[in-house]
């Protein structure tokens, strides 16, 4: 993998251990680091090691003795298959052309946080075939034994996939995840009300911290992004810092924007109340962005939204989030040999690029190309800089699970940051 | 009680003094009060008074003061009116009164969104009507928007203690009172307010208890940190997963302040009740 300049230290490999542990695991906390070549982990006991691997100190998950991948070759079951994820994430139809070559149903559970989806995991009252955990929930998923191996006998189009995924570093060999989609966190904003000048800014996420945006910018109501721009603000890019320093900073810096700019923390802010005017400028999912397009009265022009994610600017050093989202199945699944035809389905050209016209993220998979993307309508023009392609994942930081010590002390800061004081 | 209170109180606590699970950061309950680690109650209390939640206990407390006030206000005229001159209309305005009840309280506060957008119906009477010169971004972080949607939404939960109080007291005590040479403003001042002082005591200890609780009023018509109150704090802990210890926490601290109003509401009933005997 080729890295730019202007990554952080650890993604450039340039750590030691005591390094890599200050950040990851925080100093002084109750992180270590694994032994082989493994990233980061934090744990209570062998079983239970929870490892969080890096693209600098990849991790190959163990597998269980009583926890194996289903034998190759079995029959389908008749289902119905049990999809558990956030609202409308995965299009309907292509869940219906699925449905349709298997001869099985489907039903559509929904989450609203992390959090939550962990919390029926984890209770085993919902048993669920495929779940979609993002980057930093996997290494607990696993740990946990909350998911099942992949067979990979199952999952042929597994070829398709981005060559930097097809072994990830935070899944080595694919055993537990298959990558669903990725993603970037930058800045949306409506052209006709507001025209900021991000390129030419050193760094791009100061635009939240100009006064002339009084009332009409918002940022999103979600701790590890909202600080990740805090710290990104106030000049670092480690967006899994343990530092408390650096964390005080963030704080202080988000803090400002409550007299500055009146600043609203909401989920809903791009995609829905961007276009109804409730917002000018925002902290935005790229796949909100794209998903905006659905949400414009009909009187007005969704032409109007654009996108920015400061890592591309030639100007500045600031950072942005870039991440991956998979597919697992959850080690209770009733259907597991459905569940595993449909990452397979899923992994098909054809379906993942229906079901990206959809949800607004990419697929990454070699077979499509994001150039083309807007030529075949798949995205409007104005939106084409929401793509994110696998370059970006050398540019950008990926969120990562951070240690239990850790999360608690962002959390205090978040809530710290939204109660304005 | 074992089961409405005790054992959801036990769990809380169990939470509070828990353990955080390593591999999951969730906050997980210890049943054995031997093992109970007491540590988060000085951190929150800290943070509570003097810390980094200072502000937003002391604006909750104004909140929940001012709408109070305001809900008492607006209750207590409409509350004597039913009982004292609503006559045959009583039933349909009785009706009319609990009528939000039959509507989420979401949906509604979702329906002033609409209504209270920049775009919204409000705003276009009020420039219409040349109230207004221009709309007015009244969901922008406004202190008056959430306080007066928790009047909104609150206010009939106090009209009807207070209604079924003052609708209790003798009418012969007032015609006493006018016997006795008592105008009107005497007569409610010396008679009808202290009799109908525990309907009051009532009304305001009802609305009072979710109110201290309410997250989703500020979330609905603000969205901005400069109006969230204390049970914004305690949502956000509690789904966050590891920071549910703390919001097991603060929910218990909040539960003892309100546990002193109800304290005194108590104290007062039962005094009246005292008097009444003698």
């Amino acid at each position: 993998m080729v890295f730019h300049p202007r990554d952080p230290a650890w993604r450039r490999g340039a750590l030691n251990r005591r390094e890599l542990l200050r950040i990851v695991g925080g100093a002084g906390l109750s992180a270590s680091l694994a032994g082989c070549g493994a990233g980061a982990s934090f744990a209570t006991d062998d079983r239970r090691r929870v490892l969080v691997g890096t693209p600098e100190n990849p991790v190959q998950h163990p597998l269980f003795d009583d926890n194996p991948p289903i034998d190759s070759g079995l029959d389908i079951e008749s289902g119905p298959l049990q999809i558990f994820n956030w609202a409308e994430y995965v299009h309907i139809p292509v869940l219906n052309a699925f449905s349709e070559r298997y001869g099985v149903d489907w039903e559509y559970t929904t989450f609203y946080n992390n959090e939550e989806a962990i919390r029926k995991l984890r209770t085993k009252a919902g048993r669920f075939d495929v779940y979609f955990p993002p980057l930093e929930q996997i290494p607990k998923c696993i740990a946990g034994q909350l998911l099942q191996p992949l067979n990979h006998a199952y999952l042929p189009n597994l070829a398709n996939v981005w060559p930097s995924l097809v072994s990830p570093f935070y899944d080595q060999g694919a055993r537990y995840t298959a990558p669903y989609t990725v993603y970037q966190t930058g800045i949306a904003w409506r052209e006709d009300m507001v025209s900021p000048d991000l390129e030419a800014m050193t760094n791009p996420w100061h635009v939240f911290w100009d006064p002339q945006y009084h009332g009409i910018a918002g940022m999103y109501d979600d701790f590890k992004e909202t600080i990740g721009v805090g710290l990104y603000a106030t000049g670092t890019n480690d967006i899994n810092t343990a530092d408390p320093a650096r964390l005080e900073k963030a704080r202080r810096k988000l803090l400002e924007l409550i007299d500055l700019i009146n600043v609203r923390f909401t989920i809903d802010g791009v995609y829905a109340k961007i276009p109804e005017r409730g917002f000018a400028l925002h902290h935005a999912w790229s796949g909100d962005v794209v998903q905006s397009r659905a949400y414009f009265p009909r009187d007005e022009d969704p032409s109007v939204m654009r996108y920015f994610w400061p890592p591309r600017s030639e100007q500045s050093s600031a950072g942005g989030m870039v991440a991956v989202e998979t597919f697992a199945i959850p080690r209770n699944a009733e259907h597991p040999v459905l569940a595993h035809h449909f990452i397979n389905f899923m992994l098909e050209t054809a379906n993942a690029l229906s079901n990206f016209g959809w949800i607004g993220n990419p697929p990454p998979l070699r077979t499509v190309n994001p150039e083309t993307f807007v030529s075949e309508g798949h995205i409007p023009p104005n939106l084409a800089s929401t793509i994110t392609t696998e370059d970006d994942f050398s540019i950008g930081q990926l969120p990562l699970q951070l240690p239990p010590e850790v999360e608690i002390e962002w959390m205090k800061v978040w809530a710290s940051v939204q109660s304005g004081g | 009680m074992l089961l409405f209170f005790v054992t959801p109180f036990y769990a809380l606590l169990s939470v509070a003094m828990g353990r955080l699970d390593p591999v999951f950061s969730s906050a997980e309950p210890v049943w054995n009060p031997i093992r109970w680690n007491p540590a988060i109650f000085p951190e929150v209390l800290g943070e509570l008074f003097g810390g980094r939640l200072t502000a937003i206990f002391i604006r909750t407390f104004v909140y929940v003061g001012t709408a109070s006030m305001l809900c008492l206000l607006i209750g207590y005229p409409v509350a004597y009116y039913l009982a004292r001159h609503a006559g045959r209309w009583r039933g349909l305005l009785l009706g009319l009164i609990v009528a939000p009840f039959w509507i989420n309280y979401l949906m509604r506060m979702m329906a002033w969104q609409n209504l209270l957008a920049v775009d919204g119906y409000v705003h276009r009477f009020l420039v219409f009507v040349n109230v207004l010169d221009a709309p007015r971004a009244w969901l922008v972080g406004h202190h008056e928007t959430v306080i007066l949607g928790l009047v909104y939404g609150y206010v009939p939960f106090l009209i009807l203690p207070l209604y079924a109080a003052l609708d209790q007291i003798d009418s012969s005590v007032l015609e006493a009172a006018r016997d006795l040479g008592a105008g009107p403003v005497r007569t409610f001042l010396h008679v009808t307010l202290p009799l109908s002082k525990q309907g009051v005591l009532a009304g305001v200890v009802i609305i009072m208890l979710p109110l201290f609780g309410d997250y989703y009023t500020p979330n609905l018509l603000s969205g901005s940190p400069r109006t969230r109150m204390i049970g914004n704090e305690i949502d956000l802990f509690i789904n966050s997963g590891v920071g549910g210890a703390t919001g097991a926490a603060l929910t218990v601290v909040l539960m003892a302040l309100i546990a002193m109003l109800m304290a005194y509401y108590l104290f007062t009933v039962m005094g009246a009740a005292r008097e009444s005997q003698q």
